[in-house]
């Protein structure tokens, strides 16, 4: 209970500070935030299907660029509300990513990382050929997030930092909050026993594919609203969004953090995007100080930094249990049995 | 139409077999590696970029294809010993994945290395042999014929090492049984890093005797790793006459079609191929049926 209690506090705690921070800030850092915290969210799409079904999506990526775009063109051409925007990429990232999704899920492992690693390219190649909607290689440029109508009552304007930041913020927040519903439901329990143990699955009377099809649509649904929220904050919608360099990025991202939880990808997303502004400002290839560490973490940390974290602590305070009741255990011996 | 076909069909189609048969060589050392290691080696790729690169500089000093080509597949079999050693190594036994994840973080070190040491611009690797050959009345290219030659013999060459020889005998068991063939005296990470080392080998040399064709740049690893995953799926993994197929069939699809398209949406047919073949026989043309 005290427990409970304080991670209650600790969570508002947070969130205060969040809502706090941007007002003692350069507007920098405000950026930095908002588009640190798209990225988490991206990663936490990728770890949902990575991290909770063991399936690795090397195109991820291409969700991430195609809701760039859909968000690109509504705002510059329809002059649409940003929460149509964003329900209208979610949708749209749902229908493609049931596609793929659908042909993807057939192949387990490694086969699946190849599969998604040459649906991303093709999606990446039909944007790169598509100009005349998308502009080819020069994208499209000049998105300004639209002020958001409340009826007639009130208008928000966007296109500050600050607010955007706190829309980004509410976003965020309110997603994390539906992947930690579903992660704790019973869909999710299945997805993880999927990870565990593919073969069991079935014998329990659970489609494998129906459940990997369907987590892979939310994935993929999630990611697109990152990067619908990504294009009016940076202003443009290129290709290079859809590049594999991205997903490998993202990979990178969910693996830093922790896979399978929700709070190791968006630590990794933003420390990823805060450390490659920093470091690649001195730096200029950077890029390979990323590889060095990701191999490392790989190899040495397969967890992340949450996971060590996690670990960690937890296996210190289990570390100190078991000594303490050992000298219990020890100083009971030594009474003399009646 | 005649003319058609000799002058714009048949070079198109001879350039598909000499890109497959490049290839081939290239997705062979993959699905070695895959075959006997159970890894999916991501860096492939870069080691293919880094061969024409590190050939390309010997080429400035020796002035002598051949000797650069010698020395350029010496270098990077030794950098593939060491990436077996110090980060394949620690993963074997455990879930492919992380290797595939490991050799993902090693190809990102691998192209920023070669972007620190040869800059960003691509560098032109001369072709050793120049002038055209006159095939009745078609004017080819002479090195891509000879490159033709020179592929198929080394494919060959390699087909007869691990079937006829002892030592292909040996890395085939390894393949199959490694505890058997441990428990019959041989010391399997020996083997495995040798079979590391020939991947390595072959991806340098399918890299350089690429690079007068394409150009040599630092995300050629990129491109051609996609291929090649095209094609250890599409032939099956760990097969060698499916990377041969294979390779044929993606080279002739990506040459002959960006005839009437344009080369980069050629390029995806060779994906819609792969996932044709997934979603009908997942285990690849060539490939044993059950195989993961």
């Amino acid at each position: 209970m005290n427990l409970v209690q304080n991670r209650f506090v600790l969570v508002i705690g947070f969130l205060i500070f969040l809502i706090i921070w941007p007002f003692f800030v350069p507007t920098f850092f405000i950026i930095l935030a908002t588009e640190a915290a798209v990225f988490g969210l991206f990663a936490i799409s990728l770890d949902l299907i990575m991290g909770y079904v063991g399936l690795v999506s090397l195109g991820h990526a291409a969700f991430f660029g195609l809701g760039a775009y859909v968000s690109a063109l509504l705002i510059l051409n329809f002059k649409s509300p940003l929460p149509l925007t964003l329900i209208i990429a979610i949708l749209l990232n749902a229908a493609v990513g049931s596609i793929v999704g659908f042909l993807s899920i057939r192949a387990r492992g490694i086969y699946f990382a190849m599969l998604t690693l040459a649906f991303g390219e093709v999606i990446y190649r039909i944007i790169y050929v598509w100009k005349n909607l998308t502009g080819g290689s020069d994208g499209i440029n000049g998105v300004i997030p639209p002020p958001l109508h409340f009826g007639n009552l009130f208008t928000l304007t966007l296109s500050g930092p600050k607010n955007y930041y706190f829309f980004v913020l509410i976003i965020v927040a309110f997603s994390y909050w539906v992947c930690r519903r579903l992660v704790k439901s019973p869909f999710g329990s299945i997805l993880q026993a999927i990870r565990e143990n593919e073969r069991r699955v079935p014998f329990l009377g659970y489609s494998l594919r129906k459940y990997k099809l369907i987590s892979f649509i939310f994935s993929s649904a999630l990611a697109g609203l990152s990067g619908a929220l990504y294009s009016p904050l940076a202003g443009f919608a290129n290709p290079s969004l859809l590049e594999f360099s991205l997903s490998g990025k993202v990979v990178i991202m969910t693996l830093l953090g922790g896979i399978g939880t929700l709070i190791g990808p968006l630590i990794g997303g933003i420390f990823l995007t805060v450390f490659e502004l920093f470091i690649g400002s001195y730096i200029k290839n950077y890029l390979i100080i990323i590889g060095f560490t990701f191999v490392l973490i790989v190899l040495f940390l397969p967890r992340g930094i949450y996971g060590f974290f996690q670990y960690s602590i937890v296996g210190l305070f289990s570390l100190i249990k078991k000594q303490v009741f050992k000298i219990i255990l020890w100083k009971s011996s030594l009474k003399p049995e009646n | 139409m005649g003319e058609y076909v000799l002058y714009t069909l048949l070079p198109q189609i001879f350039h598909g077999l000499v890109l497959g048969l490049s290839l081939a060589l290239i997705a062979t050392g993959l699905s070695l590696v895959f075959g006997v290691m159970k890894i999916v080696n991501f860096s492939h790729g870069e080691l293919c970029m880094l061969g024409a690169y590190v050939a390309y500089s010997a080429f400035l000093i020796i002035q002598n294809f051949w000797l650069a080509l010698i020395f350029s597949t010496i270098i990077i079999g030794v950098i593939g010993l060491g990436i077996e050693f110090l980060a394949i190594r620690p993963l074997y036994g455990k879930n492919p994945m992380f290797s595939l994840l490991v050799t993902f973080g090693i190809s990102m070190i691998l192209v920023e290395s070669a972007r620190i040491i040869w800059g960003p611009n691509p560098k032109e690797l001369t072709a050793p042999l120049k002038g055209f050959i006159n095939l009745a009345g078609l004017n080819y290219p002479f090195y891509r014929l000879f490159l033709l030659c020179f592929t198929i013999v080394l494919i060959t060459g390699i087909w007869i090492f691990l079937n006829k020889t002892r030592y292909g005998v040996i890395i085939q068991g390894a393949s199959q049984d490694r505890e058997m063939l441990s428990a019959l005296g041989f010391n399997v990470k020996i083997v495995y890093s040798l079979t590391f080392v020939m991947g390595s080998a072959l991806a340098a040399v399918g890299g350089i005797i690429l690079g007068p064709i394409l150009a040599v740049y630092t995300t050629m690893g990129h491109d051609i790793i996609l291929s090649a995953f095209a094609v250890v799926i599409v032939g099956g993994m760990g097969s060698f006459p499916g990377a041969v197929v294979a390779s044929i069939i993606i080279g002739e699809v990506e040459s002959v079609g960006s005839l009437w398209i344009p080369p980069t949406i050629a390029k995806t047919f060779t994906f819609v191929i792969m996932a044709i073949i997934l979603l009908l026989k997942p285990e690849g043309l060539f490939g044993e049926p059950g195989a993961e």
